[in-house]
């Protein structure tokens, strides 16, 4: 990255050859070559190496598993970091469709394709100060709660709402999601950088703001934030059904923050990757006590996360917020497709075929493209 | 020409503490793997078996039980007792990786305490309480 503006400021990838023998840069060339030795290198050497008697299969199958589990993860991991979501969102409706996988291992392999890529990227993030650890401690205290709480309850509520209950608060669930998508196409640049005037006195006891240089516009920011109280209900609400039905809140984090606290676009995303990666931290677990983590099954997509979360890193930090936003308003307008065909789904309205959801998904494709080709 | 702002200790810890330890499982869980499939009689479980299990919808005890030859699952730490196999080391990468959170909160948490700001001190070490509970099986959040 730049050094200052007397200096030549180089992009990302040309300081990193030129640096290559120093921290980061080092470690990301190791990772990013064992990966490539590890599912691609090796899936050559595989085709030499026998299986032992008897094994089921070839060594080149598993290695060829391996590498597309890896391919996989990686894509999502990179876009995920550049959003600012897990990558489950896109995993676990991929998988649940398109694989015979049971739903608990689905559910559990989610978990490391949304938590990895936010985890890695916090490192470089937060060493420039667009990851902000009082941000994600304040925000993660509030979503722990809500999601605890939800889970705990999670038994009783099925009980009581039963499907029909779930289906209805995924509807309008997707309505509010449909609504934050619109707000963030019409809300334009000023949600990239929203300009608080006064902080209130809640949310200025916790002093949260870090101030940073931002890359992309060459400026320091030394934002202010607002309505701390109100964000930390939302997400505690966000957390909470979550925990009620196990859907992650990734789609809402980074709305909530920028949206109701007044973070800049960039921060909140940062801050909403981190935040869910070390909240699924606690969620991963019951999955690798009850096993539905296979460790050859899930290392590929763990890995994929990382080398994609550090690439998207190092392309976050340099990228123009309204870009983010682009990325942000297909996500928003998917998640919302996919929570109201669920919901009318477990309501018995109406089965949405594959094909139909894959189309949507082009749709949000072209969405975020058309925004970007506007935005230029 | 602006001065970037010094970025606080506590912020650069904790991501430096979750990149690390993320890097180090994601390595271990990298070359994990290829260590099974190059010797595999050294491993707990039966690595060839394992995708084509996963691919017919069978149940994690299940395809514990086939992989295992008929034994249970011996749940999430079984690395500490079969180093240097290679699904131990896989599963110490995943291991490390899902547990960077507490690492990172607990550190970052007495920092905050050195630096006598109680409040996020507090809240770091109730995550990190949170993250610990979840490994011992006491906490749910899914």
């Amino acid at each position: 990255m730049g050094k200052s503006n007397q200096t030549q400021v180089l992009p990302w990838w040309q300081e990193a050859f030129k640096n290559w023998y120093k921290f980061p840069w080092i470690e990301t060339f190791i990772t990013c070559g064992v990966a490539i030795f590890a599912y691609i290198g090796w899936l050559f050497i595989s085709k030499a190496v026998e299986a032992p008697p008897g094994a089921a299969n070839s060594t080149f199958y598993i290695s060829a598993w391996l590498s597309g589990f890896f391919f996989i993860s990686l894509g999502i991991g990179f876009l995920g970091t550049l959003c600012g979501i897990g990558g489950g969102v896109l995993w676990s409706p991929i998988a649940m469709a398109f694989t015979p996988m049971n739903s608990v291992i689905i559910r559990g392999s989610g978990l490391i394709v949304a938590m990895f890529n936010g985890l890695v990227a916090s490192g470089p993030l937060m060493k420039r100060g667009v990851g902000n650890v009082r941000l994600i401690l304040f925000t993660l205290v509030a979503y722990g709660l809500g999601a605890f709480s939800g889970a705990q309850g999670a038994i009783y509520v099925a009980k009581v709402f039963g499907a029909g209950g779930e289906g209805v608060i995924r509807i309008i669930l997707s309505i509010i999601v449909c609504i934050v998508g619109f707000y963030f196409i019409f809300g334009g640049a000023k949600l990239e950088y929203p300009e608080v005037k006064e902080e209130d006195k809640f949310t200025k006891f916790f002093k949260i703001p870090i101030p940073y240089y931002e890359e992309s516009i060459g400026k320091v920011l030394n934002y202010k934030l607002h309505r701390g109280l109100l964000c930390w209900v939302v997400i505690f609400l966000v957390g909470l059904i979550g925990g009620f039905f196990g859907m992650g809140g990734g789609w809402a984090i980074t709305p909530a923050l920028n949206f109701i606290m007044g973070a800049p676009l960039k921060v909140a995303a940062s801050a909403s990757m981190t935040m869910l990666g070390m909240g699924d931290c606690i969620a991963v677990w019951p999955y690798f006590i009850e096993g539905a983590m296979i460790p050859l099954v899930v290392a590929p997509l763990m890995a994929g996360q990382v080398v994609g979360g550090i690439l998207g890193a190092y392309v976050l930090i340099g990228m123009r917020a309204a870009f983010i936003r682009f990325l942000l308003i297909g996500v928003l307008f998917f998640t919302a497709f996919g929570l109201f065909t669920k919901g009318a789904d477990l309501l018995g309205w109406f089965k949405t075929p594959l094909w139909i959801r894959l189309g949507f998904g082009l749709v949000c494709v072209g969405i975020v493209l058309a925004l970007i080709k506007r935005g230029k | 020409m602006e001065t970037r702002p010094k970025i606080p200790f506590e912020n650069v810890l904790a991501g430096q503490v979750l990149y690390w330890v993320c890097i180090i499982g994601n390595l271990l869980a990298m070359i994990g793997p290829i260590i099974s499939l190059l010797f595999p009689e050294k491993n707990l479980m039966d690595v060839y078996k394992a995708f084509d299990l996963v691919w017919a919808g069978k149940k994690p005890d299940e395809i514990w039980n086939v992989l295992l030859s008929g034994e249970k699952f011996p749940g999430p730490h079984f690395w500490i007792y079969h180093l240097p196999k290679g699904d131990a080391i896989t599963q110490l990468g995943l291991w490390l990786g899902c547990s960077c959170a507490l690492f990172s909160s607990f550190i970052t948490g007495i920092a905050f305490l050195f630096k006598r700001n109680f409040l996020y001190f507090l809240m770091s070490m109730w995550v990190s309480a949170m993250i610990f509970f979840a490994m011992l099986g006491l906490v749910q959040m899914h």
